[in-house]
C-alpha cells in the first residue's frame, strides 16, 4: 500500500509538471513573421497535453489501486514484483551524492580540477559506506583524479580548469 | 571498388588496428559494469574522437559497440546481472546454465554465436544499404516524420514497463529536446531566461545522467553491497562450442540473427528488444520450450546472436535517414556529426569510404573479440565484484569528466546531476530511460520534419499523400494497438486476472489457469500496463 501511495505521489508530481509545462509553453513568444503553420509553441503544447493525459491515466490507476488495496488485505501480487523492493532503503545517500555533485560544479573552477575531483570521489566513497579504510579511499581518489587529468587533459587535450596552484 | 580498397588500406594502419583492440577491450570490460549501458560506454568515447580522424573514430566506436554486446553476457551468465540492457534476455537461461556447471559452455556459445550473427548481419546490411540509399531519394520531410513516428511507437510497445509509463518516459525525452532555440523561428523555448539552456540539453550529459548516474544513485540507495563473488567458483574459461554443437544450434542462431537484423533496422528498437524478441521466438520454435528460462542453451544463443546482429541493423536507418535505431546508434551518429559527416545522401556520395570502413571494422572486430573475450572474463568479473564504493566512484569520476569534456561547460555537469535524479526515479518506479533517450534523440528530427512537411502542405490530406508515409503511419498504429488488442484474448485475460488477484485463493486458482497457457516468463506480459 505504501508503494502505491508513493506512486500516487509521483503521479501528482507528473500531473503538476504537465500543467506547469502547458503554462510555460503558452508563454513562448510567437513572432510576427509566420515561418511555418505550426509555430514554435504548438509542438511543446501538444507534447505537454499528451503528457497531462497520460499522467492523469496514471494518477487514476493509482487511486483505483489504492482503493482496492484498502478494501482487501494486501497480498503480494505479480505486478508488485516489477518495482525493486530493495530500492527504497535510503533516500539520504542518493541526495548526498547529488549535493556533492552540485558542490563540485560550484567549486571546481575555483580550486582546480584535480583537487575538486579528488574531493568529490573521496566524498562519494564515504557516502557509499567506506569507513575503516578511509585512507585507502583518499589515496584512490587522488590517484584517480590525477589519472583522469592526465588522460583527458594531456592526452586528449581537453581544457580542464586549474586552481591557483598550477594544476 | 576503389572506395573499398581505400577503406581497407586505412583500416590496416597500425594505429587504427590499435584503436580496434582498445575499443574491443573497453567495450568488453565496461559493459560488465551495471549502469554502463552501451550508449553510455560509447558516449564516454566521444571526447576521444575529437582528436581522431573520421575513420579512426568509426573504427574505435564500432569495435567498442561489438565488445559491449558480448561483454554484457559475462555478468549476465555469471552473476545474473546483465551488463547492459541488451544482455537482459541472456540472464534468463545463462545464469541457470552457470548454476548447472555449464557456465563455460554458455560463455563460449555467446561468444561464437555473437560473432557469427554479427558477421551475417554485416553482409545482409551491406546488401540492403545500397537499394535503401536509392530509396532514400524518395524520402522527403513527410516520410522521415512518418519513420520517426513509427520508431517512437515501437519504443512505447517494447518499453517493457507498461505503455503508460513508456509513453510518459518517451514524452519526457521529446520535451527535453524542445528546450533551447527553435531552429525555425529563432525563439528561445522553455529556457526560463537561462543562457546555458539556450543551447538545449546535449545528448551526452543527458545519456550519462539518465543511465550512469541513475544507476549510481539507485546503488547508493541500497544498503547491500554487491555480492562478493567467490573467485574460485568463477574460475572458468569460455569453452568454445564444437562443430557438432554449432550445427545443433543453427536453427536458433538463424532465428536470433534474423530477428536481430530486423529489429535493428526498425528505428526505435535496439539490443534489448532484439534479444527478448529472439528469445521468445526461439522458444516458440524450439523442440524443448519448457527448458527456456531454466537453462536452455538455445535461449543464450538466441539472445546473444540477436543483440550482436542488431548492431549493423541499427546503423542502417542511422546512416541512410539519420534516424537512429537506438540510443547507441544515436551516439554513433553524434560522433559522425562531430567529424562533420552528415548521414543521408551526403554520406553515400562524399564519404562512402567511412561506410565501408565501418562495415569492415565490424567484421574485423569479431575475431579480436573472440580472442579477448576469453581472456577478459576474469578481469571483468573482478571489476564487478569490487566494493561498490570504488566502482561507483570510478564511474563518477569518468562520467563527470566525460560530460565536461563533451561541452566544456560546468553546466553540463548540473544537467548530468539533474538527469541522474530523473534516471533514479525512472529505475525506482519502473519507467523507461531508454524510451526517454529515444525521445531526446528523435525529438528534433520529428519536429523539424513535421514543420517542414506542414509548410509544404495545404491541409491534412497531405499526410496521406505519400504511400511510404501512409505505410509507416499504418505500421505505427498497428504497433501501438496490437498489445491492446492482444489483451482482449482470453488467455491474456486469465493471466491478468492472476496478476490482479488479491486473495491467496484467487491467486492459486488464477495461476493454475494461467499456467496451462504460459510457461516461464514471456515478453507479451511486458506489453500489459502494470501501473
Amino acid at each position: 500500500m505504501w508503494e502505491t501511495m508513493r506512486e500516487l505521489g509521483l503521479a501528482v508530481v507528473l500531473t503538476a509538471f504537465a500543467v506547469f509545462g502547458l503554462f510555460a509553453s503558452a508563454a513562448i513568444k510567437v513572432g510576427v513573421a509566420v515561418v511555418d503553420p505550426l509555430g514554435p509553441a504548438r509542438y511543446p503544447q501538444l507534447l505537454f497535453a499528451l503528457f497531462l493525459a497520460l499522467s492523469l491515466v496514471y494518477l487514476i490507476r493509482q487511486v483505483i489501486k489504492l482503493v482496492r488495496e484498502r478494501r482487501a488485505p494486501a497480498v503480494e501480487t505479480a505486478a508488485d514484483a516489477e518495482i525493486d523492493p530493495e530500492a527504497s532503503v535510503s533516500i539520504a545517500r542518493p541526495i548526498a551524492v547529488v549535493a556533492a555533485l552540485v558542490g563540485y560544479v560550484l567549486v571546481f573552477e575555483i580550486i582546480g580540477y584535480v583537487v575538486a575531483t579528488a574531493l568529490l570521489l573521496f566524498v562519494v566513497h564515504i557516502i557509499f559506506g567506506i569507513r575503516k579504510k578511509w585512507w585507502l579511499a583518499a589515496i584512490v581518489s587522488l590517484v584517480a583524479a590525477v589519472f583522469l587529468k592526465l588522460f583527458f587533459g594531456e592526452l586528449l587535450l581537453v581544457p580542464l580548469p586549474t586552481g591557483p596552484w598550477l594544476f | 571498388m576503389s572506395d573499398i580498397a581505400y577503406a581497407l588500406s586505412e583500416l590496416i594502419q597500425p594505429f587504427t588496428l590499435l584503436l580496434l583492440v582498445i575499443g574491443a577491450i573497453w567495450g568488453i570490460i565496461s559493459s560488465a559494469i551495471p549502469g554502463m549501458s552501451t550508449a553510455v560506454g560509447l558516449a564516454l568515447l566521444l571526447p576521444l574522437t575529437f582528436t581522431l580522424t573520421p575513420i579512426e573514430s568509426v573504427v574505435l566506436l564500432a569495435a567498442t559497440w561489438s565488445g559491449m554486446e558480448y561483454g554484457g553476457a559475462i555478468p549476465a551468465i555469471l552473476i545474473n546481472t546483465p551488463g547492459s540492457p541488451a544482455s537482459a534476455a541472456t540472464t534468463l537461461d545463462g545464469h541457470a546454465l552457470f548454476k548447472q556447471g555449464q557456465g563455460g559452455k554458455a560463455l563460449g556459445a555467446a561468444l561464437v554465436w555473437g560473432l557469427i550473427a554479427q558477421f551475417v548481419s554485416v553482409i545482409v546490411c551491406t546488401i540492403l544499404i545500397i537499394p535503401l540509399s536509392r530509396a532514400l531519394l524518395q524520402f522527403g520531410p513527410l516520410e522521415i516524420f512518418a519513420v520517426a513516428i513509427f520508431g517512437l511507437t515501437i519504443v512505447t510497445s517494447f518499453g517493457g514497463s507498461g505503455m503508460v509509463k513508456a509513453g510518459l518516459s518517451l514524452l519526457f525525452g521529446l520535451l527535453v529536446a524542445t528546450v533551447g532555440f527553435d531552429p525555425f523561428s529563432g525563439t528561445a523555448r522553455l529556457t526560463f531566461g537561462s543562457f546555458d539552456l539556450e543551447e538545449g540539453f546535449g545528448i551526452v550529459p543527458v545519456l550519462i545522467g539518465l543511465f550512469a548516474i541513475g544507476e549510481l544513485l539507485i546503488q547508493a540507495s541500497r544498503r547491500t553491497n554487491v555480492a562478493r563473488i567467490d573467485m574460485k567458483k568463477v574460475n572458468l574459461s569460455a569453452k568454445l562450442p564444437s562443430l557438432k554443437e554449432l550445427n545443433a544450434m543453427k536453427k536458433t542462431g538463424a532465428i536470433g540473427t534474423a530477428i536481430g537484423i530486423v529489429v535493428g533496422i526498425m528505428p526505435g528498437a535496439g539490443g534489448m528488444a532484439a534479444s527478448y524478441a529472439a528469445w521468445n521466438e526461439a522458444r516458440r520454435w524450439s523442440k524443448e520450450p519448457e527448458k527456456f528460462g531454466k537453462g536452455s542453451m538455445e535461449g543464450v544463443v538466441a539472445s546473444e546472436s540477436a543483440n550482436n546482429a542488431n548492431i549493423p541493423g541499427s546503423i542502417v536507418p542511422m546512416l541512410t535517414f539519420g534516424v537512429p535505431g537506438d540510443a547507441a546508434a544515436a551516439v554513433f551518429m553524434g560522433a559522425l556529426l562531430i567529424q562533420g559527416i552528415r548521414p543521408g545522401s551526403e554520406l553515400f556520395s562524399q564519404n562512402v569510404d567511412i561506410l565501408w570502413t565501418l562495415l569492415f571494422a565490424l567484421i574485423l572486430a569479431n575475431p579480436v573479440i573472440l580472442g579477448l573475450g576469453m581472456a577478459l572474463i576474469k578481469p571483468a568479473i573482478r571489476l564487478v565484484s569490487l566494493p561498490k564504493a570504488y566502482v561507483q566512484a570510478g564511474i563518477l569520476g569518468l562520467v563527470v569528466t566525460g560530460a565536461y569534456a563533451a561541452g566544456n561547460s560546468g553546466f553540463d555537469i548540473l544537467i548530468v546531476a539533474g538527469m541522474g535524479v530523473v534516471g533514479w526515479a525512472m529505475l525506482r518506479f519502473g519507467f523507461s530511460a531508454g524510451a526517454a533517450t529515444l525521445g531526446l534523440v528523435l525529438g528534433e528530427l520529428l519536429e523539424s520534419n513535421l514543420r517542414r512537411a506542414l509548410t509544404l502542405s495545404d491541409g491534412l490530406g497531405f499526410f496521406f499523400s505519400s504511400p511510404i508515409a501512409t505505410t509507416m503511419f499504418a505500421l505505427a498504429l498497428l504497433t501501438l494497438f496490437a498489445p491492446l488488442l492482444g489483451r482482449l484474448l482470453p488467455r491474456n485475460r486469465r493471466r491478468r486476472a492472476a496478476q490482479r488477484a488479491t486473495t491467496a485463493e484467487e491467486i492459486i486458482e488464477a495461476q493454475e489457469e494461467a499456467s496451462e497457457e504460459a510457461p516461464a516468463r514471456t515478453v507479451e506480459s511486458d506489453a500489459e500496463p502494470k501501473a
